[in-house]
């Protein structure tokens, strides 16, 4: 090396090639180091930006273009906008046939919030992202079974679609779902309230390996269009969502408890028809899997079924029962005894009225990882109460007393 | 010769930071905690409280308090959730108590 004063007389452009080239960048591991590597000549730079992989920007329309010229590889591009008022006018459609045209390695793409984008920019996508996996569109408010029906036609190795907010979505995109993208694993409907049962049933046609169904608000879905899905994707299924489905009952929860024992999380708050029968028989089937359940609102609940829960699934982490207000401290009774372990992290038991310090004595016994205790609005349960009685909690964990914490991530 | 420039602005009475807008008005005839109440879709400016599930008169609500985002008066509330199916279209919008909020010049 030059070190030395000896000057070899060979070239490092003209002895490495691109292969080598690259081995060296990829043993690099500081992000400044990589930049460095850019800053020697313009095919170091070329070297560099195309092993880029992953890219997030706030960029308009000259940017993008400068972006795409430069980073020709990139698999992953994150151009999510702010919920609020953000730069006018945003991601364009234009932009997104900018990207369309050059990013043809895309297999991850967000655009939540993206305010701006229409079925214009969806069908540039379709006609050219045949790599992509991922799509977010969370909130583009303007999006229709249209636009995202060209993307289901022309991004037939779709895993993940997010669209939170959509609410032109209808029963027409899932019926082009089922039909071009097989391979559909995790599919966002949050709020987009024109589905409906017979929609499910059409979609799980087609796409029987999904494995996270968020159906939030969606009201106009029944027992009809979840036993669909528990049958066709018995298998994958670990995330459904429901939360405010009200049609729901317990002949749903019945069909999961036959048909998904891989079920993980599930949240069922606001179903108001569904009733302990049908809980204690999900307990049951999965016991093995279940980590996650929020059952806030679900006015018919009692005792009898969260008895259940708590004794039967032993992986229980997230639990909500908020506003279940005929539970009382008989639902911990198991977990008082001697040797009852359960890793629960966070428990919402607010607006339980009947609840007692007795049962939150019950609950710290068997419960070490406890990270987050909601008992906001219950009348016998107060931080002096707790005090006083010398209920000691574990050290990280955070007791809502009055509602002046924010409520973790995962209760969503 | 007085002319209406600019959108009509309603204010927190106190300090007269701009929280809404007329056009934004829902509806004028909702109940506050002390009096008349209006709805808006949109607020601005304001800092919103932490979520409680309460029984209010048309039924089980989440809802957070409002306080404006310079002085932090209670200028009303958010509703986050609705139990009743005919509360549903209140999910999302806020309610502005008349007695905390002024015109602002119009």
């Amino acid at each position: 090396m030059a070190c030395n004063g000896v000057v070899s007389g060979l070239c490092i452009n003209d002895s490495f090639g691109d292969d080598e080239l690259r081995a060296v960048l990829s043993r690099l591991e500081d992000d400044k180091d990589k930049e460095v590597f850019g800053l020697v000549c313009k095919r170091w730079l070329h070297i560099q930006s195309t092993e880029r992989k992953k890219l997030c920007a706030r960029a308009g329309p000259h940017m993008l273009r400068k972006i795409a010229a430069r980073f020709t590889r990139l698999h992953e591009l994150d151009l999510c906008q702010s919920v609020s008022r953000s730069f006018y006018p945003g991601v364009t459609d234009s932009d997104l046939s900018v990207i369309a045209a050059a990013f043809s390695c895309l297999k991850i793409l967000s655009l939540q919030n993206c305010k701006g984008i229409t079925d214009n920019g969806m069908a540039a996508i379709g006609s050219s992202l045949s790599s992509l996996q991922s799509l977010d569109v969370s909130y583009c408010r303007k999006i229709t079974d249209k636009g995202l029906s060209a993307v289901a036609e022309g991004c037939r190795d779709l895993r993940t679609l997010h669209l939170a907010g959509c609410r032109f979505v209808s029963d027409s995109l899932l019926k082009a779902l089922s039909k071009n993208c097989h391979s559909l694993e995790e599919l966002g409907l949050q709020g987009c309230t024109n589905i409906t049962n017979s929609g499910l049933s059409v979609l799980v046609e087609g796409c029987r390996r999904i494995k996270h169904l968020d159906i939030n608000k969606c009201s106009n879905i029944g027992d009809i269009g979840i036993s669909s899905v528990s049958k066709a994707c018995s298998l994958t299924l670990k995330t459904l969502k429901l939360l405010d489905c009200y049609k729901v009952s317990d002949e749903s929860i019945l069909s999961l408890a036959s048909y998904c024992k891989n079920l993980e999380t599930l949240v069922i708050g606001g179903c108001r028809n569904i009733s302990d029968e049908s809980v204690k028989s999900l307990a049951a089937a999965c016991s093995n899997s279940l980590r996650k359940l929020r059952m806030d609102w679900c006015l018919n609940i009692t005792d009898s079924s969260l008895d259940c829960i708590i004794s039967r699934c032993k992986k229980l982490e997230v639990l909500d029962i908020g506003c279940c207000e005929e539970v009382t401290d008989a639902a911990f009774q198991q977990l008082g005894s001697e040797d009852f372990m359960l890793g629960m992290k966070i428990l919402k038991v607010s607006n339980c009225p009947k609840i007692t310090l007795d049962g939150i004595k019950k609950l710290l016994k068997s419960c070490e990882s406890l990270e987050y205790l909601d008992v906001r609005s219950c009348p016998l349960i107060t931080k002096a109460g707790c005090e006083e009685a010398g209920l000691e909690f574990p050290e990280s964990c955070k007791i809502n007393f009055t509602g002046s914490l924010a409520d973790p991530e995962e209760l969503l | 010769m007085d002319e209406l420039v600019g959108p009509r602005l309603y204010s927190c009475y106190k300090c007269h930071n701009h929280v809404s807008l007329h056009d934004d008005i829902v509806s004028k005839a909702f109940q506050g905690r002390n009096g008349r109440a209006f709805l808006f879709t949109h607020v601005m400016n304001i800092n919103v409280g932490a979520k409680e599930d309460r029984h209010l008169m048309t039924g089980l609500h989440t809802v957070a308090d409002v306080y404006c985002g310079d002085c932090n008066e209670v200028l009303g509330w958010k509703y986050e959730r609705a139990y009743e199916q005919t509360q549903k279209y209140k999910e999302g919008k806020f309610i502005l108590e008349k007695s905390k909020i002024v015109k602002e010049n119009w």
